[in-house]
């Protein structure tokens, strides 16, 4: 964990997901939705990014 | 109590401690949910060697938003900041502009930059701090009215 991207990422993510789901939605269903929702986006876009970025390492 | 009244009240207690301004305006889910996830990234950032950002006059604007970032927590990152420092800390000494650290905030600046956790450290406790910025602004809306 101590230097796992991955482990960060979803640890990460998770946090932030609570945090906007809380923060920009006031019923329990539409929380889960969107705090889903956003996680996915942020771990699929992260995965993208970083696979875009593979050719350039520097 | 005049509405500005309490949301300047308001915004005060949330950054005074993360979920305050929520609790004082009667959401008390919403105040426990960010208390503890403000305060847990602000934790991880503690224990993944996370760098306190300080203002530094060859990169005046970038660290002074990281400095914004980090203040942004509260008082307890004026705390952690005094443990880690040994002092209070907001601007890099002149001695250590060059390429060796001389002051103690510039030798323990230098020490966290080589650990290779400090990266992931230092993004949690701006995240720590950003989140709370963020709040203060909700509980302002929601003080006003504006929001639920």
């Amino acid at each position: 964990m101590n230097q796992s991207h991955v482990g960060h990422l979803l640890l990460f993510t998770a946090l932030v997901s609570v945090f906007f789901a809380f923060l920009v939605r006031t019923e329990a269903r539409a929380r889960w939705r969107f705090g889903f929702s956003m996680a996915a986006c942020m771990i699929v876009f992260s995965l993208a990014l970083a696979w875009l970025m593979f050719p350039f390492p520097r | 109590m005049k509405t500005a009244d309490r949301a300047r009240i308001a915004c005060l207690l949330a950054w005074l401690a993360p979920g305050a301004g929520h609790l004082f305006l009667g959401r008390r889910v919403r105040a426990a949910v960010f208390f503890v996830i403000v305060l847990t990234t602000f934790s991880l950032g503690l224990a993944f060697d996370g760098k306190p950002s300080v203002v530094d006059r060859r990169q005046p604007i970038l660290s002074w938003l990281q400095v914004f970032a980090n203040v942004g927590t509260g008082p307890v990152e004026a705390l952690a900041r005094e443990r880690i420092f040994g002092k209070l800390a907001y601007q890099l000494p002149p001695e250590d502009a060059g390429a060796e650290p001389h002051s103690d905030v510039g030798v323990e600046l230098r020490r966290r930059t080589e650990s290779p956790r400090t990266p992931y450290g230092t993004a949690y406790l701006w995240t720590a701090g950003l989140m709370n910025i963020l709040l203060i602004l909700d509980a302002f809306d929601i003080a006003m009215g504006r929001k639920p």
